[in-house]
């Protein structure tokens, strides 16, 4: 036994020699906070060249306990400073992601001053708001939550009432690895939102091949839709949304009433005079659903729509069958809602 | 092991060299710069930039309409440019990064701008063409419209030149021909007039805009951002240079330290191995040294539990030594000598180790068998010792003990009986008489001897006598008490002391019990054999103070019993004393007296009863100077018990033969009687002696009549058959002496073919006054003549006697006494008797 007790200035260097080797053999292997990457529209959509548009994929793949706590907290009007409003207030899914007013209402009962956008296929734009200040869905977050018209309320307000759901708290361990905090709620909504895909309308299917999804009225709306040169602003596979324009570049759409502040669109943000107007291009995807149009929801029909945006924008007066036409192909856009809107 | 002690010094150094050994192993993994991410990246960004700018170039010209495509391109670089973020500001770097990260913020910013522009500036070239081509045909050919239609072809040119590379001037040639053409006067028809006021605001729109799409597209091929790139390339590849010499640096300097380190730890290890070897070594010597160290060697821990054991100390106890190891020394092992555990606090190992010292002793062990040995225990504490606390070598004492014991049995103890020998019981002796003194008591001592051993020992054979001793002594033992002592003297004499015998009586009855006791039979190779003893008896302290002096009494009075006839015990007297101290000086006396010529033979005449001289018995007289004239009842026990008798037997035998045959001369029918001793009687080859004598005084056996007691006729009956058929061959005659006073077997008389008895001078006394002996006389003289035997009578004084005599005479009774002659010298016994004048 001596000889053992004697041998501990070579046994101890030895054991922490090993006890080193097996912490950096198991270290890879330790169960790590999920990542909460910052979600790039080119890390799940790559753009093909062609042609102007692209059909919507099936399914990006997503954490499915993310997207499931993303889910409920989309619906959590706790979000919100007295309980009032939650997302699925003014993004109500099974109206695909609209809530069919002009402007929508936050905390008590404030009118803000734009046309809630549909939530559907938002993961396609490349930035969120009409005057794309969000670069990512997650940052779009923020914006209600805080905004006082809308949700009025802050992140301490807000994890402060989610501390309690120990539910909520289970989910958010079981997706994320830790509680919840600002970062996860932003993370979790906005990978539910990538998830609101409406793939496989008629036009998608014309496009993948089937040649008979959409009506003759709608596949010469969908040629008159390029000769007329919606196109150069309406592509992309969301036919809309990755692009700014100004609104009325061959006309004034707001002649004869005041302009309000969110009128002035990118103008708010960057400050240059040729700004003045301009807002995100926004999808046409579903738009036969998403009534009403443009960014301060004044028109409410969508042939009127397409009449002001030729008037508008390409200085054009359409004609009768024109404007059936691309109503007509419009409509094709309508894709199905997915499981998350029932 | 003194060597390997660690000291600080290893410590520290240990400690710095891993820490340098992994300070240069951390600058030599770094290959994950800033700088050389920058240099790795720069071509990424260069590719991207460039690919965004032919997807640009491409949209220009309508070669792709999808502007994801050109957001992607944007995502690539920014993306790229994202993974920079690790270059820290305030470093050479960071200056130029940032520069770059500016020219990609215009970058994105211009590439938003140019998608509108061109998205309008393609619509608006369009619908401008489209409606030039279809007014040019409605309007005729002539007049106004011809020179509308002049106007129109003008512009069409201004605003194709435009969008070939538009400057300010051609901007400002194309606005004025708008104005031109707007302010044409020509009549046009209302559909004619929608079509050219559409025609003019795409004008408008493409002189306003094209230019700026054109600043724009410019701005972004120029915007700097490959001349930045290029920069950054070059400043962050002289980083990675810098940074690479260094690692090559670090990484020499982690190999020369490895090597230092693998030679420090080569010699470690080298150093350790020998080390152990030296341990291992020193370990087999301490093995070897407890293995054959002989004695038991333990080793107890704290907790008092065994952690070492040598095989001496596990054989010792009758353990295996794994068995040992791990019990505690005070729950088994060291026990009291009653076997009764001796608790650790009172170990008087322990106690002493407590007080700072060793331990060196006596104490019992217990072994597995459950034996309790003694064992001589040394203890001592081990300084500073991590395997135990104690050390306890032992020794078995029980074999030495035993040794010693049996040397003490040997020393002081009798080996054929075990009774105590001479020097333990005078020592007893001693200690009990002083203790009597003190408490004033009387004790007694008494002296046993067996009255025929002899006898036994020479019929039966030394081992019978010796078991006979054996018997003897285990009966003298059962007869005494506790507190009394035996003890084996020497030989067949025995000695008793009795230590509180105040009682006289007391001691005369046991002395008659126990001479009882030792006269029942003894079975003795199949005999059943009874032998007599006598006992003497001196008490203390009336009879002498010490345990020479009693022991001296005890002696004396033995041989007074054995005088007074054996089988008898007798109390020391005064008067015996005086004797014995008589005897002593006479034994003395007696041992020169054959060479002094002291001794001397007086003749008694023997007569038939008519006065006819028959012969002489030869008398021994001894004249010592120092004691006057001695009696043979005086001096021949004294003889007889110093073995000088023998001598003097022999010269009496010698000088009355001598005398015989100078007489027969003579005399030719003389015949001289000789008194043989026991011991002379006893002594082999006394017929071999007789013949000698015989021939050495030219004598014939018949001339000699020996004289033997009835007692000596009846010790050793087959003994004394040899010896006396053999005299009887020399033609000896042979006379039982003092016939009557002891007691003998007829058949023996006969068979021995004892030729004369001679009647005791007691009977002879009382002849002719007293009838008894008158009676008794007669019955001899009778028993004699049956067994055809001749008779002497002894000691005739007076007339009367002889009177009574011849009238039993039938021819055969002869005479001797005082009434004739008194014993006398030879002179005058050749004068009275053999001279011419008195025959």
């Amino acid at each position: 036994m001596a000889g053992l007790k004697g041998a501990w200035r070579v046994w101890i260097p030895a054991l922490l020699l090993a006890a080193a080797g097996l912490i950096w053999l198991a270290w890879p292997t330790w169960p790590k906070r999920t990542a909460i990457a910052p979600s790039a529209l080119a890390t799940y959509y790559a753009p093909r060249r062609d042609g102007p548009v692209q059909p919507l994929p099936q399914s990006i793949d997503l954490n499915a306990d993310q997207v499931a706590l993303g889910r409920i907290l989309f619906e959590d009007k706790r979000l919100s400073a007295d309980d009032t409003v939650s997302c699925a207030s003014c993004h109500t899914l099974r109206k695909y992601g609209v809530d069919g007013l002009a402007v929508s209402s936050g905390i008590h009962g404030q009118k803000g001053e734009l046309n809630a956008p549909t939530v559907y296929n938002s993961a396609f734009n490349f930035r969120q708001f009409w005057d794309g200040r969000a670069a990512t869905l997650e940052q779009q977050v923020d914006g209600p939550v805080g905004n006082p018209i809308e949700m009025g309320s802050n992140w301490r307000q807000v994890l402060a009432k989610l501390d309690v759901d120990g539910d909520l708290q289970m989910l958010a361990i079981k997706a994320y690895g830790h509680r919840l905090d600002a970062g996860v709620v932003r993370s979790a909504i906005a990978t539910f939102e990538r998830s609101l895909i409406t793939p496989n309308s008629p036009f998608d299917r014309f496009l993948a091949g089937n040649r008979k999804a959409m009506s003759t009225e709608a596949v010469a709306g969908w040629r008159r839709f390029r000769e007329l040169g919606c196109i150069a602003c309406h592509q992309g596979v969301n036919l809309g949304g990755n692009m700014y324009a100004t609104m009325g570049t061959m006309g004034d759409y707001f002649k004869g009433r005041p302009i309000l502040t969110s009128d002035l669109g990118l103008y708010n943000r960057t400050g240059q005079a040729e700004d003045k107007f301009k807002f995100k291009v926004p999808t046409l995807r579903n738009v036969a659903e998403t009534a009403p149009y443009f960014h301060d929801g004044r028109v409410g029909k969508l042939d009127d729509a397409v009449t002001d945006m030729a008037q508008l924008q390409l200085g054009l007066k359409l004609d009768d069958g024109d404007k059936a036409a691309l109503v007509a192909f419009l409509n094709s856009l309508t894709g199905s809602l997915p499981g998350a809107a029932e | 092991m003194r060597n390997a002690k660690p000291s600080l010094w290893i410590w520290v150094v240990s400690v710095a060299g891993l820490t340098v050994l992994g300070w240069l192993a951390l600058l030599s993994a770094q290959n994950d710069s800033p700088a050389k991410r920058i240099e790795a990246l720069v071509p990424v960004l260069l590719n991207g930039e460039h690919t965004m700018k032919v997807d640009i170039v491409r949209m220009r010209y309508g070669l792709d309409n999808n502007y994801d495509i050109l957001n992607a391109d944007m995502a690539v670089v920014q993306a790229n440019l994202a993974k920079l973020d690790v270059v820290s500001a305030g470093t050479e770097l960071s200056a130029p990064l940032a520069a770059y990260r500016a020219i990609v913020v215009r970058e994105a910013n211009q590439v938003e701008t140019f998608k509108y522009q061109n998205a309008v500036t393609r619509n608006s070239l369009h619908y401008f063409q489209s409606d030039a081509i279809h007014l040019l045909e409605d309007l005729p050919h002539a007049g106004g419209g011809q020179e509308l239609q002049h106007k129109l072809t003008r512009l069409e040119n201004a605003v194709l030149l435009l969008t070939l590379g538009a400057d300010e001037y051609q901007a400002d040639q194309a606005r004025s021909l708008i104005g031109e053409v707007r302010n044409s006067s020509f009549p046009l028809t209302a559909s004619q007039r929608e079509t050219l006021d559409r025609l003019l605001r795409h004008a408008v729109l493409l002189v306003r805009e094209q230019p700026k799409l054109e600043a724009t597209t410019r701005a972004l091929f120029d915007s700097g951002s490959r001349r930045q790139l290029s920069e950054l390339d070059s400043l962050a590849s002289a980083a990675v240079a810098r940074r690479q010499a260094l690692i090559e640096r670090a990484q020499m300097g982690l190999g020369l330290v490895s090597v230092a380190v693998f030679g420090a730890m080569v010699f470690l290890v080298r150093r350790h191995f020998q080390n152990l070897g030296q341990i291992a070594a020193q370990r087999r010597f301490l093995q070897s040294l407890t293995d054959n160290v002989g004695v038991g060697v333990m080793v107890a821990d704290p907790d008092d539990r065994l952690t070492f054991v040598n095989p001496q100390a596990a054989g010792l106890l009758g353990y295996r030594q794994e068995e040992l190891l791990g019990r505690h020394m005070h729950e088994g092992i060291h026990v009291n000598v009653d076997g009764s555990v001796v608790a650790q606090a009172e170990c008087p190992a322990e106690i002493n180790l407590q007080a700072g010292e060793n331990y060196a002793g006596e104490q019992y062990y217990r072994c597995k068998d459950g034996r309790i040995i003694p064992v001589l225990l040394h203890a001592a504490a081990i300084p500073d010792g991590d395997a135990g606390r104690l050390i306890l070598v032992f020794q078995d004492m029980s074999e030495i003990y035993e040794a010693r014991r049996r040397m003490e049995q040997l020393a002081y103890y009798d080996p054929l009986t075990g009774l105590p020998n001479r020097v333990l019981f005078q020592d007893r002796v001693a200690q009990a008489l002083a203790r009597a003194r003190r408490e004033g008591h009387s004790a007694a001592f008494m002296m046993v001897d067996l009255d025929n051993f002899k006898s036994v020992n020479d019929s039966l054979g030394h081992a019978a006598g010796d078991e006979l001793l054996k018997l003897v002594a285990s009966r003298i033992e059962s007869s005494i008490r506790e507190s009394d002592t035996a003890a084996r003297l020497g030989g067949d004499e025995f000695a008793i002391f009795i230590p509180d015998a105040d009682n006289p009586d007391d001691a005369a009855s046991f002395a008659n019990k126990l001479l009882n006791t030792i006269r029942e039979p003894y079975r003795l190779g199949g005999l059943d054999v009874v032998c007599g003893a006598s006992l003497g008896i001196t008490l203390f302290p009336q009879d002498a103070g010490d345990a020479d002096g009693l022991m001296r009494n005890a002696d004396t009075a033995m041989f007074r019993a054995k005088e007074a006839g054996k089988q008898r015990f007798q109390f020391y007297t005064e008067d015996m004393g005086i004797g014995a101290m008589e005897r002593l000086r006479m034994e003395s006396l007696l041992r020169n007296a054959l060479e002094r010529g002291e001794f001397e033979l007086l003749y008694q005449p023997q007569f038939m009863p008519d006065g006819t001289l028959v012969g002489a018995e030869a008398l021994l007289r001894w004249n010592s100077p120092e004691l006057g004239p001695v009696q043979p009842p005086r001096f021949i026990p004294v003889a007889e018990r110093s073995g000088l008798i023998v001598e003097i037997g022999e010269w009496v035998l010698y000088e009355a033969s001598r005398q015989c045959s100078q007489w027969r001369q003579t005399h030719p029918a003389f015949r001289m009687a000789i008194n043989l001793s026991a011991i002379q009687f006893r002594h082999a080859g006394l017929a071999e002696r007789v013949a000698y004598l015989l021939g050495q005084v030219d004598l014939s056996g018949e001339a000699l009549e020996l004289e033997i007691t009835e007692t000596m006729l009846m010790e050793n009956v087959t003994h004394n058959q040899g010896v006396l058929s053999s005299l009887k061959q020399l033609g000896c005659l042979l006379a039982i002496d003092d016939f009557g006073t002891g007691y003998s077997s007829l058949s023996y008389l006969k068979r021995f073919q004892v030729d004369v008895l001679k009647i005791d001078k007691t009977f002879v006394d009382g002849l002719g006054t007293d009838a008894n002996d008158s009676a008794v006389v007669r019955a001899i003289i009778s028993l004699a003549r049956n067994l055809d035997l001749a008779i002497v009578a002894e000691g005739v004084e007076t007339e009367g006697q002889l009177n009574e005599l011849r009238r039993y005479d039938q021819g055969d009774i002869m005479v001797q006494g005082y009434y004739f002659s008194r014993p006398i010298a030879a002179d005058e016994f050749e004068q009275r008797y053999l001279s011419e004048a008195s025959s």
